[in-house]
């Protein structure tokens, strides 16, 4: 039965795939070099013009790199302007992904900088320069002492623009005779074949405003086939969506428990006589003696919940050249998508991409720009796409769900066995652009997504850390750290319980366990900062957890910590306070938070990076949840797939270890793997209860009447 | 929205003959070809028609006529005044991204039709200051307090903020989360949002007082 072939990957499925298309277009992921620098910074009429290589998500990276800039090239603020090239602009870049931008970028752009102020030292105005690939110890940008813009508070590149209301984002590119478009899809994943089977075109060409209709079996996402729609203005894509009363023909949908079941790591290894498929430690944990934590963690899948839902504008030339405006991460792979779909020469396609309202991973893959371009060549026009809320939820890819198994064994109060086994859906290889055949032999290599931060930072005599990857009806992907986020919650909830099991202060028994000194640095930081003393857990805690007895105070009060390393150069530590009332309803009081990205280049935009991530910490223990049935994401808004709202943060308080010792690394994702473990650890001190599957809901929570 | 019908009983006083006239933006086919894989009906653009109403957008009058006054106020603004400062979120009035003032109040205009506008006076994130002068002390706050990071809920978050402090000049955090827990930001700026709003009253006490 096919809707079984679904969730076993069965043959059905890649048969499709392989008539429909071959192999799909594989993002291209080039170091930055210094060669490629030089094509980022020059020097004209007496100013200096920065092509930024990276794009501007909220990161504030134009600043930061500008900040790099300024200092190598030894000018004022003013004198040099940004801008984000088009794809005809500038050499190849990799996609804007995984807090990499200023650990890869920062040195080959100082490094092109340094050649060129020493050129215009030496009286050269013109030509082009070889670039010397110097150390960072020779570059002025990396010095810790006597700087003037590296480690400074400067103004943010966009704010005045974003607060003035100035078009930036793709929306807002007006264009000459511009129209608007929309694909419409069957209310169901598009990992379902899907496809209209009757509709009322008479009745959709009567609304006001209609322009075209558009068959093209380009449309299609997934399995699921489009129908493009193009109108005069906004307001009649709903009229004529309405008008057309389109009936879809759709693959038999898929109920929620069967997805669980598909990813339930217990079933896994059942099915796998107790192995999974793919290792991060292999080592033997095998023993007699019973298990002293044995923890079952369930993650469900969570959407992005980014503020701008994706759009595109894309126009033609009289000379038939595409240029497409995008809020992309990857601008060149949207260009390489365009090129194959469209069956355009490379030189035909130019993609702006355009500063993009929040990412987090949505914007990684070629979507709504493919629509528009479909649109906009199909209507002689450019067109303007823009997805709905609805569509953003029902038709984007999301965090894939995960299933958690962590059993330890402790020797002496120490750790001394861990076996941690999960199952996903996969995140790099996602099932939103790669078919199920081409997974099945990616499977070969797992999915480094999926295993990030599965590695446990403790020292553990013996290591067992694997995982299954499970092909889902859902389309899950790249989430905000990948797979740091969920892998650490179940890791730092499990240590955690490890110290209550050796009856040991849960920051006592990490720093006893740490061998990395930056992580043990950062543990102390945010610990010393909330007022951590270390003790047994009863005795700091304002109400035992686990008193029977009735409680003086109907809010129960519970603190926790957290700590973890983000792709082996960024540190962090989270302490999070909360008070959660009888009926289980919880408030945060705080949150602290250590964070170590080395060298730091803009501290105010590191803390903002750290602040968001506490934030999403406080939604993946909380709000973040992807409603489904019938085979469908059952969400349509915000009130389906809430996101942290403000009554839900409270004061965020964030050091930074400022470490000229070592290179600058990321900082948009690291705290993300302690803040969710820190708030889960403070609700189990507050109540006694374990929070095992997220996001956790009142009820689990609830004062027990005994 | 609880108010949206008392701004469309008021809103009819500024409509004329908004029924008659809607025959006027019905399209003629032109032509329909087919192209690589896909068939096209296309038609001409709307014939432009006489101005069935009008409102202020930042002080200045605006004549609208069809297809645009039976279109939500934030497309009007978006796409046929060219005010994109003003997001598209979520389309049912939950995120707060598209917030506008009418009348000074804050409104949702992606749940408010134009026709609820007319004859009032719309303020959006543009008209807070002027284009080459001096910013707005929210928006100045924004910026001394560093808020956006994608910046896509912040037009939403400082309008409704201007509101706010003209109602309560000073508002404690309790005022400022009721005036914002209906505006949703992803990247996290909440606890920022917060400290600009503090930083606004500020500014507008120090200029008054100047």
């Amino acid at each position: 039965m096919k809707r079984r072939s679904l969730l076993t990957g069965g043959a059905a499925l890649s048969v499709g795939f392989v008539a429909g298309c071959t192999l799909p277009v594989i993002p291209k992921r080039p170091a930055p070099t210094p060669e490629h620098a030089r094509g980022w910074i020059r020097f004209e009429a007496g100013r200096y013009a920065l092509r930024l290589p990276r794009i501007e998500m909220g990161q504030h990276i134009a600043t930061g790199l500008k900040q790099i800039a300024c200092e190598e090239l030894g000018i004022e603020w003013s004198q040099l302007t940004w801008e984000l090239p088009a794809t005809d602009q500038l050499a190849r870049v990799r996609a804007t992904v995984g807090s990499d931008s200023m650990r890869d970028f920062a040195l080959p752009l100082a490094q092109a900088c340094a050649t060129l102020r020493e050129a215009v030292a030496a009286g050269r105005t013109a030509g082009d320069l070889q670039v010397r690939a110097r150390p960072m110890g020779e570059l002025r940008a990396f010095r810790h002492s006597g700087a003037r813009w590296v480690g400074a508070r400067v103004p943010l590149e966009h704010a005045g623009a974003i607060v003035r209301g100035e078009p930036l984002y793709a929306a807002d590119m007006r264009r000459p005779g511009r129209v608007f478009g929309r694909v419409l899809r069957a209310p169901a994943s598009p990992e379902l074949a899907s496809h209209p089977q009757a509709l009322d075109e008479a009745a959709a060409r009567a609304v006001p405003g209609f322009i075209a209709l558009v068959r093209d079996e380009r449309l299609q996402l997934g399995q699921a086939q489009g129908l493009g729609i193009v109108a005069a203005a906004p307001g009649a894509l709903d009229r004529i969506e309405a008008a057309l009363s389109i009936r879809w023909r759709s693959e038999p949908g898929f109920e929620p428990t069967e997805v669980e079941a598909a990813l339930d790591v217990d079933a896994c290894l059942a099915r796998g006589g107790g192995r999974l498929a793919h290792r991060v430690h292999a080592e033997a944990v095998d023993g007699g003696t019973p298990w002293d934590v044995d923890l079952r963690l369930d993650i469900p899948a969570a959407p992005h919940g980014q503020m701008e839902p994706r759009a595109a504008v894309a126009e033609f030339d009289v000379n038939g050249v595409l240029t497409v405006w995008a809020g992309t991460q990857d601008a060149f792979y949207v260009r390489d998508v365009l090129v194959r779909r469209l069956g355009l020469d490379e030189s035909r396609v130019r993609v702006q991409p355009c500063r993009v309202g929040g990412a987090f991973g949505a914007r990684t893959l070629c979507t709504v720009e493919l629509e528009a371009a479909l649109l906009a060549q199909a209507a002689g026009r450019p067109v303007l796409v823009q997805w709905t809320r609805a569509q953003e939820l029902r038709h984007g890819f999301h965090r894939p769900p995960s299933s958690h198994r962590v059993r330890v064994r402790l020797a002496g109060g120490r750790l001394q066995d861990w076996w941690h086994a999960f199952a996903s859906s996969h995140i790099l290889l996602t099932n939103a652009a790669a078919p199920a055949w081409l997974q099945r032999v990616a499977d070969v290599i797992g999915d480094d997504g999926v295993a990030r931060g599965a590695s446990p930072a403790y020292r553990i005599p013996r290591r067992r850390v694997e995982f299954d990857l499970v092909r889902l009806p859902v389309l899950g992907g790249p989430w905000r750290g990948l797979g740091a986020g969920p892998n650490h919650l179940a890791i730092e909830s499990t240590i955690d319980e490890c110290a209550r099991c050796a009856g040991s202060d849960p920051l006592r028994f990490r720093l006893a366990q740490i061998d990395e000194p930056r992580l043990a640095r950062v543990l102390q930081r945010a610990a010393e900062a909330a007022g951590w003393r270390a003790g047994p857990v009863a005795a700091v805690s304002p109400v035992s957890p686990v008193s029977r007895v009735a409680p003086v105070s109907p809010v129960r009060r519970g603190r926790g910590i957290a700590c973890g390393i983000y792709k082996q150069t960024s540190f962090a530590a989270v302490v999070a306070e909360v008070a959660v009332d009888d009926e289980g309803g919880v408030r945060l009081l705080r949150l602290v938070c250590a964070h170590d990205c080395g060298l730091v280049i803009n501290p105010d935009q590191v803390r903002a990076q750290c602040e968001g991530n506490l934030v999403w910490g406080i939604g993946m223990v909380l709000t973040d949840r992807l409603p489904l049935a019938n085979g469908s994401v059952a969400a349509g808004s915000f009130a389906d797939a809430p996101i942290p709202r403000l009554t839900q943060v409270p004061p965020l308080e964030v050091h930074l270890v400022d470490d000229a010792g070592h290179a600058p690394s990321g900082a948009g994702e690291t705290v993300i793997v302690a803040a969710a473990g820190a708030i889960a650890n403070a609700l189990r001190d507050a109540t006694g209860v374990r929070p095992l599957r997220f996001p956790v809901m009142p009820a689990t929570l609830r004062k027990s009447s005994g | 929205m609880a108010s949206a019908g008392a701004c469309c009983g008021s809103v009819r006083a500024g409509v004329s003959n908004a029924n008659s006239s809607l025959s006027i933006s019905a399209c003629n086919l032109a032509r329909s070809f087919k192209t690589r894989g896909c068939a096209v009906a296309r038609l001409e653009a709307p014939v432009p028609s006489v101005p069935t109403m009008y409102f202020i957008v930042n002080d200045r009058s605006i004549q609208l006529s069809e297809p645009w006054t039976g279109e939500l106020l934030l497309h009007v603004l978006r796409e046929h005044l060219g005010l994109t400062g003003t997001k598209f979120g979520c389309g049912v009035g939950q995120c707060g991204a598209c917030t506008v003032l009418v009348e000074g109040e804050p409104r949702r205009s992606c749940i408010t039709p134009a026709s609820a506008v007319a004859a009032r006076r719309v303020t959006t994130v543009e008209g807070l200051s002027p284009t080459d002068g001096p910013l707005h002390p929210v928006q100045q706050a924004w910026l001394d307090t560093a808020v956006p990071q994608c910046g896509y809920c912040q037009a939403g978050q400082i309008v409704a903020t201007v509101a706010l402090l003209a109602r309560v000049p000073a508002p404690d955090t309790s005022q400022i989360d009721a005036a914002l827990d209906g505006h949703l930001c992803r990247c996290g700026t909440q606890q920022r949002v917060r400290a600009a709003v503090r930083c606004a009253a500020q500014i507008a006490v120090g200029r008054r007082g100047a």
